[in-house]
């Protein structure tokens, strides 16, 4: 990509290699100019291969020392003691530090770990221990030690702990990453700088990446909302991303992606990763529609479309092609979605399960007769001779031993012919079935179905925006009503409701562009529509700038009072000064330096610093009068990659 | 005949005479009356109208007290006589005066409201550490905390006491109420309580409705 136009000049893609990473990162940069590649002035990762390896458990041995306090274990290091020590709220030491017992776990472990984690109770108001103990890991051990304060400055022990010990099992995963792809770049001769991308979207240098690569992990999303805010230009906006699986809704504001307050939930753990809030949700190009009774349901379950299976299997095409002779006639309503019994939906076999006895007779009968290729459950029913409600899909599905085809929002796209991209014979004769199972005639069916897509759409983003005005999402019948009201353009007796969303939306993902279009129309915003989301992605990775905040916490020593002294706090440690002047000029002075040089050494220029204030107050009872709690100050730095240049 | 029982004990807290109190709650035991039912229909009934008595400035806080007191000697009798399977499900509470501050009529008044509510009350008493509170916390498994200061300096020790919580890890599974004449629903907000209360109906009537 062209920096200073804008243009993208060249883009490639390439799987996932996971058994040596450097043959798909190869692949990827293989298709290449080999021209363009000379000109190359600085590359940037945006990698989520991390995230896997801390779903998977996967990752070095880890030694965890705790200080002052238990921790409740959510993710497992190898090794870990309890040492006495800890401070309280105002940083004072409650304990002193046993630096004996430290040094003696820490010789306990030497030669069989490769990283060591450190945290201490309310070590973010005074990192003292933390530093204390890691100093003396440095002198023992010849590994990398990280400490709960560098990563984070957020309350937490539990979080904080869990967030050290994923940042330092992941150092030598990353390690490898960024090695293959300098290996890769190496060969075909790029010696432009590596930046790597954070999950608040901005970027940094290899050497942190290296040390705290528990940040990178969640950079997909963030990427994605950056790459999607460059392609549009929208700097304030909601982007739903509509893939095959779910819709991803994140939010844009002031050209940053909303952060997850609290943190980020890693591998259903809870940490105090900086990541962009995404809320995910069971509706997707790939999802289920069916028709239970006479009734039309869009189900969370992904199922391939039957437009894409026909192209890729004859069978099943054929098998679509005969359903106009299927007999249809009322079905009573079953009590379990997954038990309806539909001749539109085949089932494949995606594998055998590893123990025979996790399956019934039946089933196993059925997995095997799958293998070979897709059928519904009538015709395999027929050909083993076995009642087809005798089979548990349910199950099947839940092991991943089963596959289903189905019909899904995709094939109404293409039954109707706004997107056709795969086979629309398939999706109409699923269509013309299911629409005589009804009662309706296909088009109805489409009218209804797509209907059904829309209002959910509509539901899950003001859920989100709801949930995150007002704290819960917890609709009472009135409030049902009117939202309903609102997204159905349908008024009542004697009043209507209509809801605007204040931003346009950016839908991404192809299908999705019809149905995010609707949202739009319902909310009365614009739309904009990016076609590819992974391109979009990368473009983010490139597009963002490299920063680093660092934050203080700035408490009076008497609550309420501006003219006395004050505390601050910070992970460069705490301090006092005699007023709120001094504090923030110091605050703000220290903060500069250690960011900038931050950046630096991230290898940025122009690089720009801003200040954030964020002043607590309270009001007292009833009265008008406030006083001041805490002001929270910001000190961010950012800049541009410096590009490397042949000149250089 | 119950209805007569819970008439007297309703009266015996709005008159303020423990000794009445106490006899009716005795009344109720022998009569085979459910005791949780006494306590919801006759003593909290009575609590009531005092509460209501006092929000509308027709009584003094001293009446208000000695209704309590009233309102203990028929639940002395009463609490012990529930059945354990009726507590199993009972929340565990505590109450306080956070550090710095001593007046402690309002939460004691919390400490009655609760109690009569059927939360099993853990009352940490007045001038107490936001240690020793996220402590008691942690410890006990405490379901529901509320913290009260009248003074402005104080109030502080509330967010503190919750910054501990968070620390911790309790703060999910605790619900924090705050009250005194200081506090307010947007200083609730701002330190991460979830409910600020008028005055300890308001309390308990909030609880309940989560």
């Amino acid at each position: 990509m062209d920096l200073e136009s804008g243009k993208i000049l060249c883009k490639a893609k390439s799987l996932t290699t996971r058994e040596d990473l450097s043959i798909g990162i190869r692949g990827s940069i293989v298709d290449f100019d080999t021209e363009l590649l000379k000109q190359v002035g600085v590359v940037s990762l945006s990698s989520t291969l991390a995230t896997n390896s801390v779903v998977e458990g996967k990752g070095c041995r880890v030694a965890l020392v705790c200080i002052g306090s238990e921790y409740d274990f959510s993710v497992r290091p190898d090794f870990d003691t309890v040492v006495e020590g800890g401070h309280d709220l105002h940083g004072e030491e409650i304990h002193p530090l046993d630096e004996d017992a430290a040094r003696k776990f820490l010789e306990s472990v030497k030669g069989r770990v490769d990283g060591v984690a450190v945290t201490g109770y309310l070590a973010v108001r005074n990192p003292d221990h933390e530093k204390r103990v890691k100093a003396i890991a440095k002198e023992i051990l010849d590994v990398p030690v990280i400490c709960g304060h560098e990563l984070s400055s957020g309350l937490g022990f539990n979080e904080r702990t869990a967030t050290c010990i994923m940042n330092a099992k992941l150092v030598p995963v990353i390690d490898d990453l960024i090695r293959s792809v300098k290996a890769v770049l190496a060969e075909k001769g790029i010696h432009a700088p590596l930046m790597i991308v954070k999950g608040d979207g901005s970027m940094m240098g290899e050497a942190l990446a290296k040390e705290k690569p528990v940040e990178t992990i969640l950079c997909g999303p963030a990427a994605s909302l950056i790459g999607a805010m460059y392609l549009t230009g929208q700097k304030d906006a909601i982007v739903m991303d509509m893939g095959g699986t779910t819709t991803d809704i994140g939010i844009l504001r002031d050209g940053k992606p909303r952060l997850e307050p609290e943190g980020a939930i890693i591998g259903g753990k809870r940490t105090r990763v900086t990541a962009a809030e995404i809320a995910t949700s069971g509706i997707g190009g790939d999802s289920r529609i069916l028709v239970n009774g006479r009734r039309i349901i869009l189900s969370a379950l992904r199922v391939v479309p039957l437009c894409i299976a026909a192209s890729q299997w004859p069978c099943v095409k054929e098998h679509m092609m005969k359903l106009s002779g299927v007999q249809t006639r009322p079905t009573p309503e079953s009590f379990g979605e997954d038990n309806v019994l539909l001749d539109n939906e085949m089932f494949r076999t995606l594998k055998m399960p590893k123990d025979e006895s996790m399956v019934s007779d039946a089933d196993l009968k059925l997995l095997t007769l799958l293998q070979e290729r897709p059928y519904s459950l009538n015709e395999a029913g027929d050909i083993l001779g076995i009642h087809p409600f005798t089979f548990n899909m349910h199950k099947l599905e839940g092991y991943g031993l089963v596959q289903r085809i189905g019909m899904t929002p995709t094939d109404l796209l293409h039954a109707e012919g706004t997107y056709v991209n795969f086979d629309a014979e398939a999706s109409k004769a699923g269509v013309e079935y299911l629409s005589r199972r009804v009662g309706v005639t296909p088009e109805e069916f489409i009218t209804e179905a797509k209907q059904k897509i829309r209002e959910k759409l509509c539901i899950e983003l003001m859920k989100e925006l709801m949930s995150e005005e007002v704290g819960s999402y917890n609709l009472t019948p009135a409030g049902e009503d009117m939202l309903m009201k609102a997204i159905r353009h349908k008024p009542g007796k004697d009043f209507n409701c209509m809801i605007k969303v204040n931003k346009p939306i950016i839908g991404i993902g192809a299908p999705a562009g019809v149905y995010i279009r609707w949202v739009g129309e319902v909310f009365d915003t614009d739309v904009y529509v990016t076609e590819d989301s992974d391109v979009g992605n990368a473009i983010g990775a490139i597009t963002s700038s490299v920063s680093e905040s660092i934050s203080f916490l700035l408490r009076p020593e008497l609550a309420g009072e501006e003219d006395c002294e004050f505390e601050v706090f910070s992970k460069l440690g705490n301090f006092k000064y005699e007023n709120l002047q001094t504090a923030l000029s110091e605050s703000e002075r220290i903060g500069r330096e250690a960011v900038i040089a931050s950046v630096e050494s991230s290898g940025a220029e122009d690089i720009s610093v801003s200040v954030d204030r964020d002043d607590h107050k309270y009001a007292i009872g009833a009265g008008e009068s406030s006083v001041l709690m805490e002001i929270r100050l910001t000190v961010t730095a950012a800049g541009k990659p410096k590009q490397f240049t042949s000149s250089q | 005949m119950s209805e007569e029982i819970f008439e007297e004990l309703a009266n015996a807290v709005i008159n303020c005479k423990a000794d009445l109190s106490k006899a009716a709650a005795q009344k109720a035991l022998d009569a085979g009356v459910n005791p949780v039912e006494a306590i919801n229909e006759g003593l909290v009934k009575g609590m009531n109208v005092i509460g209501d008595k006092y929000a509308a400035h027709q009584i003094y806080l001293p009446q208000v007290l000695v209704a309590a007191h009233a309102m203990y000697a028929g639940l002395d009798l009463l609490l012990p006589a529930i059945p354990k399977e009726d507590l199993a499900d009972a929340k565990k509470a505590a109450t306080c005066v956070v550090e710095g501050d001593v007046h402690d009529i309002g939460k004691n008044i919390v400490k009655t409201m609760l109690t009569a509510g059927g939360y099993i009350v853990n009352d940490l008493g007045k001038d107490v550490p936001p240690a020793t509170i996220a402590d008691t916390v942690k410890n006990e498994g405490i379901d529901i905390l509320c913290m009260s200061t009248l003074m402005t300096p104080t109030m502080d020790n509330m967010k503190n006491t919750i910054d501990l919580l968070k620390e911790q890890g309790t703060r999910g599974n605790c619900t924090v109420t705050i009250g005194g004449p200081p506090t307010s629903p947007s200083f609730a907000e701002e330190i991460g309580a979830d409910h600020r209360d008028n005055n300890a109906q308001d309390c308990v009537n909030w609880l309940k409705g989560q």
